[in-house]
């Protein structure tokens, strides 16, 4: 029967596919605790690729974007190469192709949900076709060009496709932040890429509503990807040649820019198989067969009691993993560090112990690079300035230079510390050699003592500065210019 | 269904409705860029973006957002809908239906184990790791925020 078609009355049942959509968007994105605390899921499943284009900075994924690991791993090709991704990506590719776009991309849906609005559309045509190609070049220049020229000679992350195009990115990851009120201080670190992204993510949506999937058909690197391995792929919409007339009809009903069912630009919809007049056309996982249109095989077969008891088995487990993922990842995740709110003691001063402005941090020692001791409660009497960056944070490396440039230009009357989260995937010391930086450098200890005293969370870098009463009066997550710093020691000298 | 004068109407009016709600987002961004830019000029230490002006902006697009969306209830409601959206493209005469790549199977097999061994060979170099720490860690410039 006509899934997509299937009416019942008034109400317009969802279709199989569409299910499976909202199925796939929600395992992808479990983590539904991040989305009420504004934070991200920060466990170990995050190691794992998810298949569809979906933000790992969204506040309820539990897996890792594919193709923001992508270029991570090309970025960090002069330390190791990522052999991890490629890896992962073959066996996505392979065993399931552009199936992935189809049923499983939590963008994918989005983007079919937007093209529900009625509007006059934009159909299929020779210019949709050419703007098709768009992705490849997008895929070569953005995501293995730009990363891997970067970290090659400027041994700089540069995620190129994330940066400056990926509309999943703003839309889950920034707007996903910038929505809760918990993040109204992300605000501050907005500026002219934000300004960019989100004038690109509404007319990737305004495309979307006037044309089927425009994302996925002109600019997705990762569909591209997907694509080259379409015709090997092991699940995926599969043509029976002895019945096929030629007659075009699949061609033309679909709303992608195909040639032939199955080829690069196909997403293994299905919709074609309700226009085949043969039969001709099914999707299949190998030799079975998982929807086709062929009344001797599927129709006849779906009524048969034994298939239908292995559907009902089969949507048993779909609903028994969806439901232990919501549990796990929300309640029993043990590597969810579950930060409580620090205790606020009050000192001698008045001022409360804390990490908000007005309060004093409370005590530690790192010992540096250099083997010196930064120890906070000897700093007393001069302008504190402590940052957090990583060797995989551009923003982080691009300002070093203006800390160091305002240790230099105050180094008898600014107490600074360079601090590195303790999960390391470049050794920090080895990496800041050729910054010939004049300030003290240290890693945080185990578990991030430093980061819980001063409030930091997964985001970077974070700059504190405390006044020479050792109060704190600006804690910021955002990057910060030269002009700022000098703003900051003199609102500290103060 | 019919498609009647009225209908298109409705269809056009919902057009210009994205359309403008799309430029009008987007022109309070750049409005609210344009201030804080100035703003930071003046003073080093000001945000480009607050809460209050995003909210305050995104206020006076409201009636739009509002019209935009009593114009799709009724869309929805009076079950308008593109008629050329599910017409078939134009025929490119008969196609020759796709073959079989050849050795798909072994394709299939080799490029499995390929992956197979790059995760392995991923795991012991520790790209799975960069792959965690990145996936933990919110990459502010990643998803555009700064």
């Amino acid at each position: 029967m006509d899934n997509e078609a299937r009416t019942s009355g008034k109400f317009r049942r969802p279709t199989t596919r569409r299910l499976v959509q909202l199925y796939a968007a929600l395992l992808h994105n479990a983590y539904l605790r991040g989305f009420i605390e504004g934070k991200i899921y920060e466990g170990k499943a995050k190691a794992l690729c998810v298949p569809g284009l979906n933000c790992y900075s969204c506040p309820g994924a539990v897996g890792s974007c594919p193709l923001g690991s992508l270029q991570n791993a090309l970025s960090s090709t002069g330390h190791r190469a990522g052999w991890y991704v490629l890896g992962i990506l073959l066996l996505f590719g392979i065993v399931l192709g552009r199936t992935i776009c189809g049923w499983l991309c939590p963008f994918g849906l989005i983007q079919e949900l937007l093209h529900k609005i009625p509007t006059l559309k934009i159909r299929k045509s020779k210019v949709t076709r050419g703007l098709s190609r768009l992705k490849y070049v997008i895929l070569a220049v953005f995501v293995i060009g730009l990363p891997l020229y970067y970290g090659l000679a400027k041994d700089l992350p540069y995620p190129a496709f994330c940066k400056f195009i990926c509309p999943a990115g703003t839309a889950e990851g920034a707007v996903g932040h910038l929505a809760n009120p918990a993040n109204t201080s992300m605000f501050g670190m907005l500026g002219a890429l934000f300004t960019n992204k989100w004038v690109i993510l509404l007319v990737v949506f305004l495309a979307c509503v006037l044309c089927y999937r425009a994302f996925c058909r002109f600019i997705c690197p990762l569909g591209a990807l997907y694509g080259l391995f379409n015709r090997f792929s092991i699940v995926g919409v599969k043509v029976d040649a002895d019945r096929c007339t030629g007659c075009g009809t699949c061609v033309r009903h679909c709303g992608m820019d195909v040639k032939q069912v199955g080829d690069c630009e196909c997403i293994q919809c299905g919709k074609c198989m309700d226009h085949c007049s043969q039969g001709a056309i099914s999707l299949k996982a190998g030799k079975i067969t998982l929807k086709g249109n062929d009344p001797a095989a599927a129709g006849e077969g779906s009524r048969e009691p034994g298939h239908r008891k292995a559907k009902l088995i089969f949507r048993g487990i779909a609903l028994a993993v969806l439901c232990f993922a919501l549990v796990w990842f929300n309640f029993l995740d043990p590597s969810i560090r579950r930060t409580e709110p620090a205790a606020e003691t009050v000192t001698v001063s008045d001022a409360p112990t804390g990490y908000e402005e007005g309060n004093r941090l409370a005590d530690f020692t790192l010992t540096c690079y250099d083997g010196s001791t930064f120890h906070l409660a000897d700093t007393r009497g001069k302008v504190v300035v402590i940052n957090r960056w990583a060797t995989w944070c551009t923003p982080c490396i691009e300002e070093l230079p203006y800390f160091n440039d305002l240790y230099k230009a105050h180094p008898d009357d600014i107490a600074m510390i360079v601090i590195h989260p303790s999960m390391i995937v470049t050794d920090p010391e080895e990496y800041l050699e050729s910054f010939s930086l004049a300030m003290p450098c240290a890693t945080d200890g185990e578990g991030d003592p430093v980061k819980e005293i001063i409030g930091g969370t997964a985001t970077l870098p974070q700059t504190v500065v405390l006044n020479r009463q050792g109060e704190v009066i600006y804690n910021s997550v955002s990057s910060v210019t030269p002009e700022e710093l000098e703003s900051l020691y003199t609102k500290a000298s103060e | 269904m019919v498609y009647t004068n009225g209908k298109k109407t409705l269809l056009i009016v919902m057009t210009v409705c994205c359309i403008l709600l799309t430029a009008v987002l987007a022109a309070r961004a750049i409005g609210i860029y344009a201030d804080g830019a100035a703003r930071k000029a003046a003073d080093p230490l000001a945000d480009i973006y607050t809460a209050e002006e995003a909210a305050r902006k995104l206020t006076h697009a409201l009636p739009l957002i509002a019209n935009s969306v009593i114009v799709l209830v009724f869309c929805l409601a009076l079950k308008v809908k593109d008629p050329n959206a599910d017409r078939p493209a134009k025929a490119e005469g008969r196609i020759t239906p796709p073959k079989e790549p050849e050795h798909v199977k072994i394709v299939q097999a080799v490029i499995v184990a390929a992956a197979v061994l790059l995760i392995i060979a991923g795991i012991c170099n520790g790209s799975a790791l960069d792959v965690l720490i990145k996936g933990i860690n919110i990459c502010t410039e990643c998803v555009g925020l700064g």
